[in-house]
C-alpha cells in the first residue's frame, strides 16, 4: 500500500527541495549573483565556491538558486495561462458541444499540431526577445492540451443528473460550468498542470539555451547551459550543474503528477 | 385563477435529427388540478419523461415543440429563457430518478438546499441557515445540524432521496414533477418516500406529477392517471375509476401483468412483442401489433382520445365493445 506511493514522495522531496532553495535564495546566497572574480575564473568545486565558478568567476552555486526563481517563475505563470485559457476554452466546448465544440477542437488541435517550440521561437521573433514573452509563448502553446483534458471531463459530466438537477433549479450556465462542475473534473487537470509545471521549466531551459529566453546577467538554468558549452572540455562542472538541476525539476513534477494520478485512482 | 396549476394541450414533441424527423410525443393533453398527484404510467421511451420535460423547458435542444402549456394561467410555449429561469426551482421543481447521482458530490447536501433558497427567496444567510434545516426536518431527516455538513456519499440512498426531495420543495414550488422517485430504492425505503410525498402534497398544496413505470405505487399515491404509450395517451381518468375498470387492452395487459397472491405459481401475464420505435411510421393504434383485440382497422385508423364515461378517457376504437377477460 505505502510501497505504491512512492513516485508521490519522490515527486514530492524533489519539488520540496527545488523550493526549498528557490525560498532561500530570496534571503540569501552564498555570493551575489552578478559578482564578478577575474582571479577566480573557473575554479573547480572546492571549500569556498561549492559548486565551483563560471568564467566570470561567479558562484555557480549562487547563481544555481537564483535560477530556481526563474524557473518557478515562468512554469508557475505559464501553466497559470495555459490553466485560465484552457479550462474558459475547453469547458465551453465540451459543455455546449455540437459545432462550437467542433470548430473550437480543430482550433486547438491545429495548435497541437504546431511544433511548440517553433511557435515561442516564432513568438518571441516577432514580439522581442525576453522573459515577458517567453512566459506568454510558452503559456499558449500549454493551453491546447489543457483544454482538450478539460473537455472530456464537461463531456462526461454534463450528462450526469446532478447538473440536470441544477439546471432544473433554474441556475444560470455559468455557474452551472464553473461552480458545480469544474471542480468535479478538476482532478486530470491538476495532474496535467504538474506535468504542463515541467515541461513549461524545459521550454523556458530550451529557449534560454538558444538566447532567446531570460537575458543576461539574470540567472537561469538553461542560460548557464549555454554558456557552459563554450568550456565544457575545461570546466565540465559548469554545464553539468545546471543539467542536473533541470532533471530534477522536470523528474519532480513527473513524479508529483503520477503520485497525483495513483492517489486519485486509489480513491475512486 | 383556475382550479388546474398545469394544463396541456395537444402537446407535439418532436427531434429534427440527421434521420430525419421523428415525433416523440404525440397529442398529449392533460391537466393537474391544484393540490392532487397526477400520475404518468408507461414504459420506457414512452414520452413520460419528455413531457415532464417540457413543463419545466429543459427539452435537448433540437427538440420541437407544438401545442399549449399553461402553467398558472400562464402560457410558457414558446419558451423565455429568462421566464423559465425564474419558474424552474422557485415554482416547478423536480425530484430526479437517480440519488447517486443527483446530487453534486464535492457540495455539502445542506449547501444544495441552500442554494436553491438563495437563488430564488431568502437572501439573509442565517435565515437561510435555518430555513434549511427545518427543510430538513420537514424531510423527516435526523440530526439536520449535523447533517448539513455531509457530502452525499456518506448518506443512504434513502437519506439522499429525502436531501434531493428538500432541493425540490425548499422555495414551496406549486407543482413538483417526480421522474421515478423510488425507482432506485428498496421496497421498505420506497414506502416512506411515497407517504412523504403524500405529506408534503397535503401539507404545502403543491401539486405532483408522479411518473412511474409501476402501477402498483401509482395506485398508492395518485388521484390522477394518463397511461402513455408510444408517445400517445392511450388512458386517462381518476386512480378509483381506472383500477376499477380499463378500457384500454393496454391498460389491462400492464394491470394483467401486476403479481398478485392468487397468481402465485401461475406463468405471470405477459403483453406480447415489443414497443414500436420511434423510426417506425405507424397510421393506425400504435399498440395494434401487440393486441389481442385488434381488427383490421385498428392497423389502419388512429382512434381519437374520446371519453368513455364520466372524465375517463381513452384512446381506442374498441373500446367498450368488448368486455375484458378479467381473471
Amino acid at each position: 500500500m505505502k510501497k505504491k506511493r512512492i513516485s508521490l514522495r519522490i515527486g514530492v522531496i524533489i519539488i520540496s527541495s527545488i523550493m526549498a532553495m528557490m525560498l532561500i535564495s530570496f534571503f540569501y546566497t552564498p555570493y551575489s549573483v552578478t559578482e564578478m572574480n577575474k582571479r577566480e575564473r573557473f575554479s573547480p568545486p572546492n571549500s569556498s565556491h561549492l559548486l565551483g565558478t563560471d568564467n566570470f568567476g561567479r558562484d555557480i552555486l549562487s547563481r544555481l538558486m537564483k535560477g530556481s526563481q526563474t524557473a518557478f517563475f515562468v512554469g508557475g505563470v505559464a501553466v497559470s495561462i495555459g490553466l485560465i485559457f484552457g479550462i474558459a476554452i475547453g469547458a465551453t466546448a465540451g459543455y455546449f458541444g455540437g459545432v462550437l465544440d467542433e470548430f473550437i477542437m480543430r482550433i486547438m488541435d491545429s495548435m497541437m499540431a504546431f511544433p511548440g517550440i517553433l511557435f515561442a521561437l516564432m513568438f518571441v521573433s516577432i514580439f522581442g526577445v525576453g522573459i515577458k514573452n517567453t512566459i506568454i509563448a510558452i503559456g499558449i502553446m500549454s493551453i491546447p492540451s489543457f483544454a482538450r483534458i478539460t473537455r472530456s471531463g464537461y463531456m462526461q459530466h454534463k450528462e450526469f443528473e446532478y447538473v440536470k438537477n441544477a439546471r432544473v433549479k433554474g441556475i444560470s450556465t455559468f455557474r452551472i460550468i464553473f461552480a458545480h462542475i469544474l471542480p468535479n473534473v478538476m482532478s486530470p487537470i491538476i495532474v496535467a498542470a504538474s506535468m504542463g509545471f515541467s515541461s513549461a521549466v524545459l521550454s523556458e531551459a530550451a529557449l534560454s539555451y538558444l538566447g532567446l529566453g531570460v537575458q543576461p546577467p539574470d540567472p537561469s538554468w538553461g542560460r548557464m547551459l549555454n554558456e557552459s558549452q563554450v568550456y565544457i572540455s575545461m570546466a565540465p562542472w559548469y554545464a553539468i550543474a545546471p543539467g542536473i538541476m533541470i532533471t530534477l525539476i522536470v523528474l519532480g513534477f513527473n513524479f508529483l503528477g503520477d503520485g497525483i494520478r495513483d492517489m486519485q485512482d486509489k480513491g475512486k | 385563477m383556475s382550479e388546474n396549476i398545469l394544463s396541456i394541450k395537444n402537446l407535439n414533441i418532436s427531434f429534427e435529427t440527421q434521420k430525419g424527423f421523428f415525433s416523440a410525443v404525440k397529442d398529449i393533453s392533460f391537466e393537474v388540478r391544484r393540490n392532487s398527484i397526477t400520475g404518468i404510467v408507461g414504459e420506457s421511451g414512452c414520452g413520460k419523461s419528455l413531457t415532464s420535460l417540457s413543463v419545466i423547458g429543459l427539452l435537448p435542444e433540437n427538440a420541437v415543440t407544438e401545442g399549449r402549456i399553461k402553467f398558472m394561467d400562464e402560457e410558457i410555449l414558446p419558451y423565455n429563457e429568462k421566464v423559465m429561469r425564474k419558474i424552474r426551482g422557485k415554482e416547478i421543481s423536480m425530484i430526479f430518478q437517480e440519488p447517486m447521482t443527483a446530487l453534486n458530490p464535492l457540495w455539502k447536501v445542506g449547501r444544495q438546499i441552500d442554494e436553491n433558497l438563495k437563488l430564488h427567496t431568502v437572501s439573509d444567510k442565517k435565515e437561510r441557515f435555518s430555513r434549511v434545516l427545518e427543510i430538513m426536518n420537514d424531510v423527516g431527516l435526523p440530526d439536520v445540524v449535523n447533517l448539513y455538513h455531509k457530502y452525499p456519499h456518506e448518506l443512504s440512498g434513502g437519506m439522499r432521496q429525502r436531501i434531493v426531495i428538500a432541493v425540490a420543495i425548499a422555495c414551496r414550488p406549486k407543482l413538483i414533477i417526480a421522474d421515478e422517485p423510488t425507482t432506485a430504492l428498496d421496497v421498505t425505503i420506497q414506502a416512506q418516500i411515497l407517504e412523504l410525498l403524500k405529506e408534503i402534497k397535503i401539507r404545502s398544496g403543491s401539486s405532483i406529477i408522479f411518473i412511474s413505470h409501476d402501477l402498483g405505487v401509482v395506485r398508492e399515491i395518485c388521484d390522477e392517471v394518463c397511461v402513455m404509450y408510444s408517445g400517445y395517451i392511450v388512458e386517462k381518468a381518476n386512480t378509483a375509476a381506472i383500477f376499477e375498470k380499463q378500457y384500454h387492452p393496454y391498460t389491462l395487459g400492464l394491470i394483467r401483468s401486476i403479481p398478485t397472491v392468487e397468481s402465485k405459481g401461475k406463468t405471470l401475464y405477459v403483453i406480447n412483442g415489443k414497443v414500436p420505435s420511434i423510426y417506425d411510421d405507424i397510421p393506425g393504434c400504435p399498440f395494434a401489433s401487440r393486441c389481442e383485440y385488434a381488427e383490421k382497422k385498428c392497423e389502419v385508423h388512429l382512434p381519437e382520445l374520446r371519453e368513455i364515461s364520466g372524465n375517463h378517457y381513452v384512446r381506442c376504437a374498441k373500446a367498450g365493445e368488448i368486455t375484458w377477460n378479467r381473471r
